[in-house]
This record gives C-alpha cells, sequence and structure tokens, in this order.
C-alpha cells in the first residue's frame, strides 16, 4: 500500500465529517476587449465572454470534485471592475439594464455570485466614478447574484475620506432599497483598503486590471477541521503544538485546493491563478473560526485573549499554507464574518462580543468588520466613521481590510435577522452614539502613512 | 561494468533460464556474441531511450482509493471486490482493519483499463453501500499524494 490506512482514513474524516471543503472556484475575466461606447451592448459583450468561458464552469467543478471526492461549494465568475469597463457617466437606467444582462447571465450559467460591480476611488473620483457609485444601491436592489466592492484607500495613496462619505451614505440606500429583505443589498457591498485583485471570495471579488485575460482564482476552508484537531490536544499543550497543529493542518487543506484548482483550470483551459488559505466559516455547527478560539481556551469568543488567539491562528494558517502553495493572494486569512459564523452570531447575540472588538480583532486577520448587523437608525455619518476607523487600520499596517455592514431598517438592537444560506442570521449590536459627523465631512484625503514610503 | 558486457551478461541469464542446461556452452558464446552484434548495429542509443520510455508509459497505472467503511457484514469483501472485478479494475493493494469498532477495508485500485469512469463506479459503489449500511469513498490517489507528500 502507498499510504497508510491512517493517512486514508484523515482525509475522509476531513471532508465527510470536518466540512472540509474548497469554499469556491472564481473565475476571473478581463472586460477590456469588450468595451464599447454604449453601456448595454458593453454588458452584452461581458454576457458573450462569460458565457465562452464560464458555461462550463459548474460541470467541469463537480467533476473534478466527483474525482476526488470533495465538495466545490460555490462557482463563481469575477469581473473586471464595471466603473473602468463603462468609463464614462451613464445614466441610472443604462447601469442598472446593464447590470441586469449581468446578473442573468449568471443565472444561465448556473454559479452564485458574480464579482466586479467595483470601482477603485482611493485616490480620487472620476465624473464616471461618481455616477457609478450612485447607482449601486439600486444595481444591488435589482440584481440577484452581482457583488459590489469599492476600494477607498491604499497604503500608497491614503485615505479617500470623500469616498468614505460617499460609502456611508451609500450603504445606507443600499439597506433602504432591500429593507424589505432584511438589507440584503449590504451583504453584496464590501468597502475596502488594499484590494486585492485576485480575491475568490464574495462579496468583495474582482478580476484587477492587472490580471491576465481568464484565471481561475480557488479559496479554501476548513474551520471544522483545525478546530477538532484543536479541541483534541490537552489543555495544558503550549503554545508550539497549537501552531504547529494549525500550521500542519493548513498545509493539507492548501494542497488539497491546490489540486483541485489547477486540474479545473486546466480542465477550463484557463490558467491557474492563485489560491486564497483563508479559513472561512459557515453557519453549519462545527465549521466556525470561534469555536477555534474558544477551543483555544478562551470561555467566550470575545473575551480579553481573543485578539492574541486570533493572530496565533492566522499566523500558523499562513505558514503552513504558504509552504503548500506556489502561488498563495488574495485575503488569505481566517475571515470573522459574524453572521456566517454561528458562535461568533452567538457571542454577539449574547453582548459578549462587541463591534470595538471585532474592530481590534481584525488588525490581526482578514479581512475585516463583516456581515454586521447594526441598528438601522445608524447615520451615514457613523457608518462613515465606522469604515475610516476599520480602513484605516489596513492602511497603516499593509493589509487589507473591509466592512461589510447592514444597517437593516427598523432595527432595534437585540432584533434577530435571517439572511439565509451561506450568509447565516444575525442579532442586531449596537453602535456608538456619539457623533463623528465633523470628522467624516471634512472632505479631503487622509494622508498615506510615513511607512508607506518604502522607495 | 561497460555497455557490452551488460547486454551480453543479460542475454545469458534469458537464455541460461529458458534453455537451461541443454544447451552447448560454445554455441551460447556463439548466440550471444551474434546478438551482441546485430544490436549494436541496428539500434541506436537514443531508439534504447524511447523504447524504455514507451515501455514504462504502457506500465504506467492510474490509482484511485476506494474506502469502505461502516458496520461489518459477512460478504462485503466479496461483493465489493466483485463489482469491482466486472468494472475491469485491477487491485493494486487491500488493507483491511477494525477502527474504532467500525469495519473499515481500503482497497488501491488501477482505473485505467477500467469499463466505468470513477462517477459510474461510485454509484455502484452507492448501491452496495445502501443496501449493506456502509459508506463507499473513491477518490482519484492524487488527493492522498498532495495532502501527505511533499
Amino acid at each position: 500500500m502507498k499510504y497508510e490506512v491512517s493517512e486514508i482514513l484523515e482525509t475522509i474524516k476531513m471532508n465527510a465529517l470536518e466540512n472540509l471543503d474548497v469554499r469556491t472556484v472564481t473565475l476571473g475575466l478581463s472586460l477590456f476587449d469588450c468595451i464599447t461606447d454604449d453601456a448595454v451592448k458593453t454588458a452584452g459583450n461581458v454576457r458573450e465572454k462569460m458565457l465562452r468561458y464560464g458555461s462550463d464552469i459548474v460541470k467541469t467543478a463537480d467533476k473534478v470534485a466527483g474525482r476526488y471526492g470533495v465538495k466545490i461549494v460555490n462557482k463563481r465568475v469575477s469581473l473586471t471592475p464595471l466603473s473602468l469597463v463603462f468609463g464614462r457617466e451613464r445614466t441610472l437606467e443604462e447601469y442598472v439594464k446593464a447590470a441586469d444582462i449581468i446578473d442573468k447571465t449568471g443565472s444561465e450559467i448556473g454559479i452564485d455570485f458574480i464579482g466586479g460591480y467595483s470601482a477603485l476611488v482611493h485616490k480620487g473620483i472620476t465624473s464616471g466614478e461618481s455616477a457609478f457609485l450612485d447607482s449601486i444601491p439600486q444595481v444591488l436592489a435589482s440584481t440577484q447574484r452581482l457583488c459590489s466592492s469599492v476600494n477607498v484607500a491604499t497604503t500608497k495613496a491614503g485615505i479617500n475620506m470623500d469616498a468614505v462619505m460617499r460609502m456611508g451614505e451609500i450603504v445606507k440606500r443600499a439597506a433602504e432599497l432591500t429593507a424589505d429583505r432584511q438589507a440584503i443589498g449590504c451583504a453584496k457591498l464590501v468597502i475596502f483598503a488594499n484590494i486585492p485583485e485576485d480575491n475568490p471570495f464574495m462579496a468583495g471579488a474582482l478580476h484587477g486590471p492587472g490580471e491576465g485575460g481568464a484565471t481561475l482564482n480557488v479559496g479554501v476552508s476548513g474551520p471544522g477541521v483545525v478546530y477538532r484537531a484543536i479541541k483534541s490536544l490537552p489543555k495544558d499543550a503550549d503554545f508550539e503544538v497549537v501552531s504547529e497543529t494549525v500550521k500542519k493542518i493548513a498545509f493539507k487543506i492548501t494542497r488539497m485546493g491546490e489540486l483541485v484548482g489547477r486540474e479545473v483550470a486546466k480542465e477550463l483551459g484557463v490558467s491557474f491563478g492563485i489560491l486564497d488559505l483563508s479559513l472561512a466559516p459557515t453557519p453549519a455547527i462545527g465549521d466556525s473560526v470561534a469555536d477555534i478560539l474558544e477551543a483555544m481556551g478562551l470561555e467566550a469568543c470575545g473575551t480579553h485573549g481573543t485578539t492574541a488567539a486570533l493572530a496565533l491562528l492566522n499566523d500558523a494558517v499562513k505558514k503552513g499554507g504558504a509552504f503548500a502553495s506556489s502561488y498563495v493572494g488574495g485575503l488569505s486569512g481566517a475571515f470573522i464574518p459574524v453572521s456566517e459564523d454561528a458562535t461568533m452570531e452567538r457571542r454577539a447575540a449574547e453582548g459578549k462580543l462587541s463591534l470595538d472588538k471585532l474592530e481590534a480583532m481584525t488588525a490581526v486577520c482578514s479581512v475585516g468588520l463583516d456581515m454586521i448587523a447594526v441598528p438601522g437608525d445608524t447615520p451615514a455619518e457613523t457608518i462613515a466613521a465606522i469604515i475610516a476607523d476599520e480602513i484605516s487600520i489596513g492602511v497603516v499596517n499593509s493589509k487589507t481590510t473591509a466592512v461589510r455592514l447592514l444597517p437593516v431598517p427598523g432595527a432595534k438592537p437585540g432584533d434577530e435577522i435571517t439572511l439565509g444560506g451561506l450568509l447565516g442570521r444575525a442579532r442586531i449590536i449596537p453602535v456608538h452614539r456619539d457623533s463623528a459627523s465633523v470628522f467624516v465631512r471634512r472632505g479631503g484625503r487622509i494622508p498615506a502613512p510615513i511607512q508607506s514610503m518604502k522607495n | 561494468m561497460d555497455i557490452q558486457e551488460r547486454i551480453e551478461k543479460n542475454i545469458t541469464q534469458v537464455i541460461m533460464e529458458e534453455l537451461g542446461e541443454s544447451l552447448h556452452p560454445g554455441k551460447l558464446d556463439a548466440i550471444i556474441k551474434r546478438i551482441t552484434e546485430k544490436l549494436t548495429f541496428t539500434v541506436t542509443p537514443d531508439e534504447l531511450v524511447l523504447l524504455r520510455m514507451k515501455m514504462e508509459e504502457k506500465a504506467q497505472r492510474e490509482l484511485a482509493v476506494v474506502s469502505v467503511i461502516g458496520q461489518d457484514s459477512v460478504g462485503i469483501v466479496a461483493e465489493v471486490t466483485r463489482a469491482l472485478a466486472e468494472s475491469k479494475a485491477n487491485i493494486e493493494g487491500m488493507n483491511q482493519a477494525i477502527v474504532s469498532g467500525y469495519f473499515a477495508l481500503i482497497l488501491t485500485i488501477d482505473v485505467k483499463d477500467m469499463t466505468v469512469t470513477i462517477d459510474e463506479l461510485q454509484s455502484i459503489m452507492d448501491k452496495i453501500a445502501e443496501t449493506r449500511n456502509l459508506r463507499i469513498y473513491i477518490q482519484h490517489e492524487n488527493i492522498f499524494r498532495s495532502m501527505n507528500r511533499i
């Protein structure tokens, strides 16, 4: 026998019992060859390109998944930021019509999300981008699968506070336009600092302008596997043992993802881009990042020590994964999306995991304040201030951070909303009531930090 | 040992095994000399390398792992291996154990000349699994290689 029985059983256990899966295979498509002067016609070209490259993505992914006995949960497409593709200013009707064509194409090829209704405005906003930003709430309300991301800062450029304030208003508007659906529009909208150009995870996936024609990026998962391994360690196992345990598992998870990703890319006839080694939780029991932190010895995720535990976890995942894959990219770190992580959601509902603690945690992991439901009467200025805080953590630490907040109209702290599927459910958590209005309305750009001067 | 010596030694070995003592030693030497000469003049070194590659390619297998896990009962091995034989999947290795009270049978099979696809074999196994209260997984070898070997 070439393999030990224990090795084979371990792999089966990870796949069958511990929710190890390939979270997403995301086909990135460059749209620069789709551009025409007419936005709707351009969308028609985008549709053709999606059909040409993406028609077989579901079938191919299922075939490869069958061969290896692993699940590939999501099949997705990411696009060149559409604000660049549409170029100049268009009418709201044009944006909505074009978005609708692209959204319907996604449903035709059987994918669950399309990323790329995006704009990169970290240093300034063109008139085309300004009109595009205004269209985001309506587009998110009228489409099912299309996701939006906006980069408002980079370590090199600083923070575009005009864009931050605009995004505070856009998040509010997106919530209002989908008030009848628990503010679902906001679940498809992420505001970034240092956005990666090859992230396969939604809602922030896009195919950056520096990318090639068609590329397959892969996102793995596996909090359940890490949790069970940590849980089985003795209570007095020291941090070297904990870290080594996580590293070894991260290695295996990454190798599996890379194998599957490369094979899907090969069968689709596109190049393999990157592997995003993120621990992405799902609402399924036992597939939680918060569970891992608690298994390390915290009574509840959110208490003192949580940030240190998360830092250790995030670092060990990267070290194990970096050795296993030649091309690591995307977000690559532990995710802490509150509504999508059953234990995190419970701790937030119990009041043990506050917004402030979540913010601190994002300094040591990817990606940011993610899938957090806040009261419906939270002013746009406060949302902008939350964005500014989070974004500054990314800018100063030369890392990606992001914000995905749901100010659910009419909802008060303690109320519960259900988003369904992978998005899970969430209890509304309180925000500070003191105003930051004067601060966020100053306008202009917060200069790039001194650590950006590396040349 | 130079190339001529190696060829001669190998040919001698084969002839001795096939014909044994019945051959006159003088005749044996003459045959070996002539074969060696013929080979030297008719086969170039490049062709030898190509021949070797072709032979290896032919012998190459494509392995998958069949894991049968669950409640022990009479005839599991027989039923699973019969299905494999019917699909022309050659069994390359077999290992059976009781893991935490459960029956675990792990087979390595060569799927190269199989008459069905891995997917189809999986559905055949699913039927057996259902009637016998088992779980049967078929996975291409590469997943174990990538996760457990550097």
